[in-house]
């Protein structure tokens, strides 16, 4: 890439820029150039995005009702097995209700718990680390010491106990997972803090008489978002992982609420006979997790194309 | 040397007792034991009744020292579910799990390893892409789907393996491939940025200007630097396997503490539930703080400070 | 017949954006016994020549010669495995620039010493231990048998370039390639490092190249010297032919362009522009760009090769006299000593800063002091010198000033104030800093204006203001205003120093502390900021307070010095006294370290 073709100038009155000022790409533009080219970031975005909208559409996607139960119809095949039918696209479970229609709505719950829990999570993890990172001293003992303890708790255990304990409900689940997935936003912002604190453009800031405030804000934030919103794309797949397992476990969304991990947990009893059960619900999972990873890896690759691995 | 492990002994220590007054005050705010144990719709006064028989109408804090100075004394409580000592039901399950969890982590540095150092080795090769494209997939996989899926395959479709149980050998192929599964894109990743930055090092150039190349220049000079912060994780693994037996002895039906602590849960046993915690922690704790003395005896600069 | 035959040797570096030439046809020779030093600037292809000699070529590297013979055998069709048995370390031995990292951290001195001679069957581990403690003993590493079972971290720089140094000879070879061997050391140890390599080269009569960034240091160890620019090779001839007549424009500049200690202060020379990167084989001269003799023919065809006596030539058309005529730059005026009864604007009273170190949990707390009971005054007007190496103290002293840190005892006063009680606006209204290293001042986020502008930001300035204060600055710093919305990672080293340099000033502070700042920089560019910093001192009559461990760099701005050694003040006086007359050893050996050449630079009367 040249520097001519990034530069283009611009005239404009009223900030006082002249026509021979250049316009160079900031990062975030380079970044987006990039975006165009990775592969692996299209295709991981392009698949997130579509499900998002799955999510928000499900209603009017859904064939049918995802709770409307119909003992006639119970276990029937997905179409292209003997037996099965266009009116069930995917075929029913075990009490009858349309399957293309509950993982439709399933859609709904695994990408609310993610991105709620990746969501609380980077706010506790961004704020400790950038604490720590800044501060040092007492209170990066204490952060760290605090990391130490969080990484030894069992977290999938406990969370199963606490979500059980406290009454499994979508809130819950959310508020668990993030209250426990805060550890690599942590440690990254952590370590970045420390490293840009040392630089001397935030010794420069000091010397100009900036707050710690100001050059959390202004110096220190700004460097660190590319890499806080890779983690957020990693840990929004960790948390629909986590919200399976609880749900598969029986100790997370509870039924009839049309949850992946629960429906693989309904389907085991009849998965020797009718895989489908078992199978389509993971795969969807599948599906939206390693979009994530594939836009998480892309995002690392395009925000800072230097630690590209 | 010493005093370096007694730090960081220390340290392990007190990790583990915070950690046991974290879940014990959340286990015990976040639901009623009296109602645990008396059931759902028992009326107030036996709950009452029970509250003073096991002492739950004391101050939280007092029961924590006193189930810690029992932890301390080797006496675990009783279960509520089971009516027997946890530590009973502990020392029938422990061997099971310990094995499952031992295993794993070979299915995990068996693949894990190789895979990475080849990735390093053959950058931006086929062999580089398929063993990332493995990484970001194994990833996406959920655990506890890949049993079933499993089974499915080799228990059922072709029956190599059993389906459940844990009395053979053959019972713990599956489950042990399904656990360490999961830990090998963390660890495949590390290896492989591990090798790739050694292989960059300005010594890895002054070994090569000494005249080594290739294979000599991988083990004598290159290997050991890359495995350092490997042996971090790989205990840390360790760690986390036992806590992730729970999913894993659930699909395979093992009879280890994972599956215990399910049941405890869904029996809300809390004494067992407890000790489980502070079990899984110690054990996680203990392998951080092997990893630390292994890292002091491989890495001089840590062993002579 | 030569030790070394080179002809025509191209490297090419696969970049994102293509192939990046960085050696273009190149040849040289060099004889046994001899030195050729090659110099050059950052990019100029002179480490990549290096490494391609002793096949080190990074990954994605293609080199292409006509020959390439190191006495009777060819090396260009040599298997990769022959090279490594018998040539590698066996008759080229190489050292680097890193000394901290180029030994492996996990293994002790003595195997890493050890294992190439035992492994390639040359001695037995008996054998190879002793030569390898004699040599430790050789290139001056105390007690070496005890040493032998150390780890790198336990040594210093210098002692690691030892053990480098050492390791390449262990096996005897007939060539020795040093890679900027000291360019990583302090300098007091740089001259002890050169002088070893000078000893050791005449004791063994081994031929060496060293490649350096430094004209003096190499015109004063080698026999020969070729200047490299953009990957070609521009002049080559004898180091004193090359240093009093220079045939090319590049070096002739290169050489008025370094600051020296003897001699008048005059301007330095600037080569206006950067380094550009050579994308493209070159088809005409590489330093067209940025010479001062440019005529139409140099932009298109390669100059060629104009021989002269003994052999010393250079790629160029001027005839030879016209290099002569560079401007010598306009003398500066002499400093003068500064009035006594000037305000004091820096006073430092008995600063101490103790760091606390603990090594373990248990273990005793281990104290630093980092600066030991140092008192400083500088008055109005003028520019003193902190005068240092690394961990002498000299850049906590200066963060203490800038109030950066808190001092363990001692008090800060600027312009009569005590800078405990002062609000930190205020405070910066009166010093601002300069840093080193121009790639880690600037905030990669922001752009040129916002970073300018951002200390007027804090004042609560108007973005109009804000907008036409920092226009001013560029003008100030002589950057292109078309600049102002450019990022950091789109400005060259020099232009990036001349935002921070508008970003201190922007508020008119009384007082700038520049901690080293241009040792990050090639000389070239050096020259320019060196330039700008003297103007700006006379212009706004600044205090200046400049680190520096250069002793040339103070004779170009200081008026007064003050010498650190360990946290302590060990000389201090006028520059024109210490500069001539230290009264302390280790002043006259940072003196020794600093460039001279001479005063046989040919002296033209300068035009403006």
């Amino acid at each position: 890439m040249s520097e001519s073709t990034q530069s283009r100038p611009v005239v404009d009155p009223v900030s006082g820029r002249t026509p021979e000022t250049e316009i160079p790409a900031s990062p975030g533009q380079l970044a987006r150039a990039r975006a165009w080219h990775h592969r692996g970031f299209q295709v991981g975005a392009g698949i997130l995005l579509a499900l998002v909208l799955v999510a928000i559409f499900a209603p009017f996607l859904a064939p049918h009702s995802p709770y409307q139960q119909s003992l006639p119809n119970r276990l029937l095949p997905p179409v292209w097995v003997e037996g099965g039918s266009w009116e069930y696209l995917l075929g029913t479970d075990h009490v009858g209700r349309d399957y293309l229609s509950r993982l439709i709505h399933g859609t709904r719950v695994s990408i609310t718990i993610g991105l709620g829990a990746a969501t609380i999570g980077l706010i506790i993890g961004v704020t400790l680390g950038v604490l720590a990172g800044y501060f040092g001293g007492w209170v990066d003992h204490s952060v760290s010491f605090v990391l130490t303890a969080q990484l030894a708790l069992p977290g999938l255990l406990l969370a199963m106990a606490l979500v059980f304990f406290i009454g499994p409900s979508l809130l819950v689940v959310i508020c668990i997972i993030g209250a426990l997935g805060w550890t690599y936003y942590l440690v990254v912002t952590r370590s970045a803090t420390q490293h840009i604190r040392s630089l001397d453009f935030v010794a420069a800031a000091r010397a100009s008489g900036a707050t710690p405030r100001q050059i959390i804000w202004h110096e220190i934030l700004p460097n660190l978002s590319s890499k806080i919103i890779v983690i957020f794309t990693f840990e929004l797949g960790i948390a629909i992982l986590a919200e399976a397992s609880l749900s598969f476990l029986g100790v997370g969304i509870q039924a009839p609420t049309p949850s992946w991990g629960l429906m693989i947990a309904e389907g085991k009893e009849a998965m020797f006979y009718r895989p489908w059960l078992v199978v389509l619900p993971g795969m969807c999972l599948f599906v939206l997790v390693i979009a994530a990873n594939l836009m998480g890896d892309g995002l690392r690759d395009i925000t800072s194309p230097e630690e590209k691995s | 040397m010493l005093s370096y492990i007694a730090q960081r002994a220390a340290l392990a220590i007190a990790v583990a007792f915070t950690v046991s007054l974290a879940a014990f005050m959340l286990l015990n705010i976040a639901t009623d034991p009296a109602y645990a144990i008396a059931g759902e719709d028992a009326d107030p006064e036996v709950i009452e009744q029970i509250r003073q028989r096991f002492g739950l109408d004391r101050p939280l804090w007092v029961r924590y020292g006193d189930w810690l100075a029992g932890v301390l004394r080797g006496d675990f409580g009783v279960s509520y579910y089971w009516n027997k000592p946890v530590a009973t039901l502990v020392a029938e399950r422990v061997g099971t799990t310990l094995t499952l969890a031992f295993s794993a982590l070979m299915v995990t540095i068996a693949i894990a390893i190789p895979l990475g150092a080849l990735a390093a080795l053959n950058r931006n090769t086929w062999i580089d892409r398929f063993a990332l494209w493995l990484a970001v997939s194994a990833q996406a996989v959920p655990n506890f789907w890949l049993g079933l899926i499993l089974i499915i395959l080799f228990a059922v479709m072709l029956p190599i393996f059993p389906v459940s149980g844990d009395h053979t050998w053959q019972h713990f192929v599956l489950p042990a491939f399904v656990l360490g599964a999961s830990s090998v894109p963390p660890v495949m990743r590390l290896m492989r940025t591990g090798l790739i930055e050694v292989m960059g090092a300005d010594y890895i150039r002054t070994a090569r200007a000494k005249g080594y190349r290739s294979g000599a220049l991988l083990m004598r000079h290159a290997l050991r630097n890359a495995l350092l912060p490997v042996v971090s994780v790989l205990a840390v693994q360790l760690g986390q396997k036992v806590g992730g037996s729970v999913i894993t002895e659930s699909v395979f039906a093992i009879n280890g503490l994972g599956r215990l602590a399910l049941q405890s849960i869904l029996g809300a046993d809390i004494p067992t539930v407890q000790i489980l915690i502070f079990l899984f922690a110690l054990v996680f704790v203990g392998m951080n703080l092997l990893a630390d003395i292994l890292n002091a005896a491989l890495d001089p600069r840590i062993r002579i400070g | 017949m030569p030790l070394i035959e080179v002809e025509n040797l191209s490297v090419r570096l696969a970049v994102p954006s293509g192939w990046l030439h960085a050696v273009h046809e190149m040849s040289f020779q060099l004889d046994r016994g001899e030195a050729l030093g090659i110099v050059g600037e950052s990019g100029s292809g002179k480490s990549m020549t290096a490494l391609a000699l002793m096949r080190l070529l990074p990954r994605g590297a293609q080199v292409s010669a006509d020959g390439l013979r190191m006495g009777d055998d060819d090396l260009l069709t040599m298997s990769d495995r022959q090279f490594a048995q018998t040539v590698q370390g066996s008759r080229i031995g190489m050292i680097f620039q890193e000394p901290m990292t180029s030994l492996n951290p996990v293994y002790s001195i003595g195997r890493q010493l050890t294992e190439a001679a035992v492994r390639l069957g040359r001695m037995n581990p008996t054998t190879a231990r002793r030569r390898a403690v004699e040599l430790l003993d050789r290139v001056g590493i105390p007690d070496p048998a005890a040493r032998m079972r150390q780890y790198p971290h336990q040594m210093s720089g210098g002692q690691r370039q030892r053990v480098m140094i050492a390791m390449a000879l262990m096996l005897d070879p007939e060539l020795l390639i040093a890679d900027e061997p000291t360019t990583a050391l302090d300098v007091t140890v740089q001259a002890q490092i050169m002088e070893l390599l000078a000893d050791l080269r005449r004791e063994t009569g081994m031929a060496m190249i060293l490649i350096s960034h430094d004209l003096a240091v190499v015109s004063q160890t080698t026999d020969r010297v070729a200047v490299m620019y953009g990957g070609e090779l521009l002049e080559n001839g004898s180091s004193s032919s090359v240093l009093a007549h220079s045939r090319h424009p590049y070096t002739g500049a290169l050489l008025r362009a370094i600051p020296t200690i003897d001699g008048p202060r005059r301007r330095l020379a600037t080569i206006p522009g950067i380094v550009a990167a050579q994308m493209a084989p070159p088809k005409a001269c590489v330093f067209a760009e940025r010479c001062a003799f440019v005529q139409p023919r140099c932009t298109t065809a390669r100059p060629p090769r104009q021989i002269g006596e003994e052999g010393h030539w250079a790629r160029c058309i001027l005839p030879d006299a016209a290099v002569a005529r560079i401007d010598q730059g306009s003398l500066l005026p002499e400093p003068a000593e500064n009035a006594a009864e000037a305000d004091l604007m820096i006073e430092a009273q008995n600063i101490t800063k103790i760091y606390q170190m603990k090594s373990s949990l248990f273990g005793p707390k281990k104290e630093i002091r980092a600066v030991d009971d140092v008192s400083l005054s500088v008055r109005r007007g003028e520019t003193v010198a902190l005068v240092g190496e690394s961990g002498s103290g000299k850049s906590t002293l200066a963060r203490v000033i800038l109030g950066l840190i808190d001092a363990t005892q001692g008090r800060v006063r600027l312009q009569g104030q005590d800078i405990a009680g002062m609000r930190d606006t205020d405070r910066a209204r009166l010093v601002q800093p300069i840093f080193q290293d121009p790639y880690s001042s600037l905030n990669p986020r922001r752009t040129v204006a916002e970073i300018i502008a951002r200390p007027l930001q804090l004042r609560g300035v108007e973005a109009d203001e804000r907008m036409r204060r920092a226009r001013e600055m560029m003008d100030i710093v002589r950057l292109p205003t078309r600049l102002l919305y450019s990022y950091p990672l789109h400005l060259s080293g020099g232009q990036r120093q001349r935002v921070a340099i508008a970003r201190a000033m922007v508020n008119r502070p009384e007082v700038l502390i520049c901690d080293e700042p241009t040792s990050a920089l090639d000389v070239s560019v050096q020259a320019q900021i060196l330039n700008l910093l003297a103007d700006l001192q006379a212009d706004f009559g600044l205090t200046t307070l400049i680190i520096t461990h250069d002793m040339a760099v103070v004779h170009q701005l200081a008026h007064r010095v003050v010498v650190l050694l360990q946290g302590r003040v060990v000389e201090e006086g006028p520059a024109s006294r210490v500069l001539h007359a230290p009264s302390e050893e280790y002043t006259r050996l940072l003196l020794e370290a600093a460039p001279r050449f001479g005063a046989d630079l040919p002296v033209t009367a300068s035009a403006s």
